[in-house]
């Protein structure tokens, strides 16, 4: 077996070297096995964990390592982009699913993820794309297209392939698109209404103004250290070492979750162990602490609010006639009264900064969190004040880094869409595959979902992040035809009738920006190695389609990679110029690798909301009102009793105090991966590292495991009423009892592909997910709403078999 | 871009420049005169060539009064909240700016009566008169929000889906492009005129403001959007 030798190796590998320079040594040893050791090069590139330096050997990539000033702790997941590239599960050649080949759309489509694929040309899969984009035009209008992908496609300004997808179905006259955001979905559509913009993306308090001034930081449900590996854009890693200047200095820190983040356990940070989506009952009774104690701050409620006269009835019971006091918290939310009211005096004591993670609001009725943290932040009353207020992005691509005077990196773009109707992506995609012609309820407005009969995915994995697994391949069985283009055999892959390999951005010539926050550095990111097997890039692919349907010019507009490259970077230049900054020429640029830009004294001092702090008319939010909505008029007009006016304890569908609890009674979590961005490099070795029992960790207390006779490394059935997965169990107190933690990204692998209800052999969370929405107001995902039940699997051991390649 | 100068539009309608007067008493009863907008980010003067009083912004709707060689006299209403008197808005609630005014610009306005809204915040309902370049002046939008919506399509979907104008209100729509602006690389003027290209095709909900009646809409023509 591979596998089994790999593991060997790893072993010896280990046993003569730093653990560090496992994947170094695999890559390498593949070189020195096909080529001689020549042509030794290293070359400046960039990947979501970084600005990287990677080694080529005798024509191949041998070792990736990271940019030698990173300022931060570089991710230690970088080291196995090498092996990621030679991995078994490539995909080598346009592959054609056999009954598709035969019987084109009309193919049996519960064959799917299980039929046998075949191997055709370039030509053919292309004549066979194109083809079904005119058919499906023709037949059934543009509007039943969709272009799915949104997802964490590799970085670089040309090769994107989500924009690129969109580019070429837009030339071809549209589709439909999704709104919304995955990682996001119900801030960005309540957080407009409370705070008059997105938020989530906005800069934060520069860490410098949080280590001097901030008495005290609560994270509420964020993970600083290891989400921060990763950036939409190549990200700077500046985060590292402010941690570790906040844990020199000291600064009490608290962590409400119910896990002990590493963040948490670096800093040392008192644990809050809350139960699952009850944080905004922990928030009410912080406030009615604060209204009580006559602590909170009246004079910015008065200046710089709107609403919290209809607010506070709710919160003291003159409403529904439940005060929301500590008391009625601690039933709730399994924090005693007394830790709540200690909770609220030392948020109101000193200069209090709230870091709230995103994971709060991907659960039912995630908007009321988010509501409730910002109504928390005002009542304290140190919203624009350095160190005070609330931040939502200090765990995503180092925000409040420092901001550099600069030039932003444009890239290619996907033009118009002349299909106007967008579907709320992140719940909606099943439910639009299912129920063409519904009309459901979004944001004030109402979305039908159309008849979709094609569906074309670049740059994703929906096998891993789509909720409820076995509702979306019910679903997934709907449309006539469904392309991918993929690097790997993902288990999107394996669901699809055409699949186009594709490049990695090893493979290809590109350009980045270094970081979202910081727009530090402009990275090049040469072609280092030749593509393996067949693969293209996908803008040649889409070039090709193109070509195919008629509008090749209007898609490449003429320009070579390069050339794109090259106008990328001039636009830059001409921008940078208007600032009085002096930039290289391209081609001197694209021979350093890398060019950096300057950063100011004046970003160590930035506050977000000052400027609203300081002059709240000139500074105006984006609201009605222009201040922070604690009553929304516009939200209670939509009617919504799923999100009301003001925010609001609502009783998620699932959860530990749910009467449900008694058939499931352990409360899934799904947070992001550390050695893992999602799905993406479960596919290396890396996998070897977290793997326990050959598949997928699950976190559960010792007391829960006890109950169940399940010892450390035992092999997991994990289900309930959607689905069962095995999983490997860590026996640990670092999540509090009656939760578990399963985190998402784990290749999809069932033991009968294409089966509805099939058991994931390697444990992909979504197989126990529900894709019900957060509510009508954003239709937000709430992977986070779950409860199962674990037992130690005494059935025929399953071998792992979603990293083995298909065979032609 | 394309620019059609005021002065073009003036004298087919009143038979030729020259005689200012003449011009401001008929152009205050002309409704095309009315109808003029400013075709591009403009300095708004005290006199021809003279003290700067603010910026108008693309798109702003103005009624010339006068016109002089290549100079327009132009007015300019809106409502500013009390507390910022250097913004314009088309409407109370509708943060839309019109035209940022410059000590002078505020010194010159005239209140023409004032009113609370219904969160007790005080506007002021205001006109300022001064002098643009004539060229800056145009009767038809189209050319604007063709340029504007290119624009937004080449920057803002590089990263992800393109957003409907209509997702967001008038009013959110500034802070979502304050996020964007780097992310898209726009340039300021661009992103000036992005921001009030999506916010006059905006969601127009009973809450949030929208485009109202004399920003122009109808003359570029709403989005054929939802």
């Amino acid at each position: 077996m591979i596998r089994t030798s790999r593991r060997h190796f790893l072993q010896a590998a280990a046993a003569s070297s730093a653990v560090g320079m496992l994947g170094t040594r695999i890559a390498a040893a593949q070189g020195l096995l096909t080529g001689p050791i020549m042509d030794r090069a290293r070359r400046i590139s960039a990947s979501h964990w970084g600005i990287l330096e990677a080694e080529t050997v005798g024509g191949r990539l041998s070792s990736v390592a990271p940019f030698a000033t990173d300022p931060g702790a570089a991710s230690p997941v970088m080291q196995a982009l090498a092996d990621q590239v030679y991995a078994e599960t490539r995909v080598r050649y346009p592959m054609v699913r056999e009954g598709f080949l035969k019987n084109g759309h009309k193919s049996d489509t519960t064959e799917r993820g299980r039929g046998k694929f075949v191997r055709v040309g370039w030509d053919k899969a292309l004549d066979l794309v194109a083809s079904e984009l005119e058919r499906v035009k023709k037949a059934h209008g543009n509007a039943a297209i969709h272009a799915g992908s949104t997802d964490w496609h590799s970085v670089g300004k040309l090769h994107n392939s989500s924009v690129l997808l969109r580019r070429m179905l837009g030339l071809h006259g549209g589709y439909t698109d999704n709104s919304g955001d995955f990682s996001i979905a119900a801030a960005m559509v309540i957080l407009p209404h409370i705070l008059g913009g997105l938020e989530v993306y906005e800069q934060q308090s520069a860490w410098p103004t949080v280590i001097n001034h901030s008495d005290l930081v609560v994270l509420w449900g964020c993970d600083i250290l290891k989400n921060n590996q990763i950036g939409w854009s190549p990200t700077d890693h500046s985060t590292y070492e402010y941690i570790k200047a906040l844990k020199a200095k000291g600064t009490k820190v608290i962590s409400i979750d119910p896990r002990v983040t590493d963040t948490a356990e670096y800093l040392g940070a008192e644990q809050v162990a809350v139960r699952p989506n009850t944080d905004t009952a922990l928030m009410l009774a912080i406030a009615h602490t604060l209204v009580t104690e006559n602590l909170y701050d009246k004079d910015f409620v008065e200046r710089y609010t709107v609403g919290f006269d209809k607010f506070a009835p709710y919160l003291l019971g003159k409403e529904d006639g439940v005060a929301k006091t500590p008391g009625w918290a601690a039933a709730i939310t399994d924090i005693p009264a007394d830790r709540i009211v200690a909770l609220a005096r030392a948020m109101a004591k000193g200069r209090t900064m709230l870091m709230g993670g995103w994971a709060i609001q991907r659960a039912h009725h995630g908007e009321q969190p988010y509501w409730m943290l910002i109504t928390l932040a005002a009542m304290l009353g140190q919203i624009g004040l350095p160190g005070g207020g609330f931040g939502l992005s200090y765990h995503y691509a180092n925000g409040g880094s420092l901001t550099a005077d600069g030039a932003p990196l444009g890239g290619i773009s996907a033009g118009d869409n002349a299909v106007t109707e967008a579907i709320p992506y992140a719940h909606g995609l099943s439910d639009m595959l299912l129920n063409p012609g519904t009309t459901v309820a979004y944001n004030g407005e109402s979305v039908t979902y159309p008849d979709i009969r094609l569906i074309y995915w670049a740059g994703g994995n929906p096998f891993s992040h789509q909720m409820d697994r076995n509702r979306h391949i019910e679903a997934w069985q709907r449309p006539e035809t469904i392309i991918v283009n993929e690097p790997f055999w993902s288990a999107t892959a394996r669901f699809a009738d055409i699949v186009l390999p594709v490049t990695t951005p090893f493979e290809r010539n590109d350009i980045e920006i270094v970081s979202e926050y910081s727009g530090r550095w402009i990275v090049a990111m040469p072609k280092l190695i030749e593509p393996l097997f067949e693969a293209r890039s996908d803008y040649d692919i889409f070039a090709a389609i193109s070509k195919r349907l008629g509008f090749a010019d209007k898609f490449t507009e003429g320009n070579s990679e390069m050339a794109w490259i090259a106008s990328f970077y001039d636009a830059a230049t001409t921008q940078a110029a208007m600032n009085g900054i002096d930039m290289p020429d391209f081609d001197s640029f694209w021979a350093a690798g890398t060019f950096e830009f300057s950063v100011p004294d004046s970003a160590r001092d930035y506050v977000r909301f000052s400027d609203f702090r300081a002059d709240p008319a000139a500074n105006a939010l984006g609201t009605p009102s222009g201040r922070i909505e604690i009553f929304s008029e516009t939200i209670a007009g939509f009617g919504y009793d799923d999100c009301p006016g003001h925010p609001t304890w609502l009783e998620p569908a699932e959860w530990l105090g749910a009467a449900d609890a008694k058939t499931y009674p352990l409360h899934i979590l799904s947070p992001h991966p550390k050695f893992r961005l999602h799905s993406q490099m479960d596919n290396t070795w890396l996998r070897e590292t977290y793997e326990v029992a050959g598949r997928e960790p699950v976190w559960i207390n010792p007391a829960d495991a006890a109950a169940r006779k399940i010892a450390d490394g035992d092999i997991v059935r994990i289900h309930n009423a959607r689905g069962q997965l095995l999983a490997g169990a860590i026996v640990t107190d670092r999540v509090r009892a009656g939760v578990v933690i399963l985190h998402e990204g784990a290749w999809y692998d069932p033991d009968e592909p294409g089966k509805i209800g099939a058991l994931c052999k390697n444990g992909n969370i979504n197989v126990l997910t529900s894709d019900r929405s957060t509510s009508r107001l954003a239709q937000g995902n709430t992977a986070n709403t779950a409860l199962v039940e674990v037992e130690r699997y005494t059935g025929p051991v399953a071998q792992v078999t979603a990293f083995e390649p298909v065979i032609a | 871009m394309a620019r059609r100068g005021i002065i073009g539009g003036v004298t087919r309608l009143l038979g030729g420049p020259g005689v200012a007067v003449a011009i401001a008493a008929a152009a205050s009863a002309a409704p095309l005169a009315s109808d003029e907008f400013v075709a591009t980010a403009t300095t708004l003067s005290a006199d021809s060539g003279g003290t700067a009083l603010g910026e108008v912004t693309p798109a702003t709707p103005v009624t010339v009064a006068a016109t002089r060689a290549d100079a327009a006299q132009v007015a300019i209403e809106g409502w500013s909240m009390h507390d910022a008197p250097q913004y314009l808005y088309p409407a109370i609630g509708q943060r839309i700016v019109l035209v940022t005014l410059d000590a002078a610009g505020q010194a010159a306005r005239t209140i023409e009566r004032s009113q609370d809204d219904k969160y007790g915040i005080h506007w002021d309902e205001v006109k300022i008169v001064g002098w643009v370049p004539g060229a800056n002046l145009t009767a038809d939008l189209s050319t604007v929000w063709q340029a504007a919506r290119t624009l937004y399509q080449d920057r803002c979907s590089a990263c992800h889906a393109l957003h409907r104008p209509t997702e967001f209100t008038a009013n959110q729509w500034p802070s979502i492009l304050k996020i964007m602006t780097m992310r898209a690389a726009l340039a300021p003027n661009e992103a000036e005129l992005v921001t009030k290209y999506l916010q006059m095709h905006a969601k127009v909900p009973g809450a949030g403001g929208g485009p109202g009646p004399k920003t122009g809409v109808t003359a570029g023509g709403r989005s054929p959007k939802r």
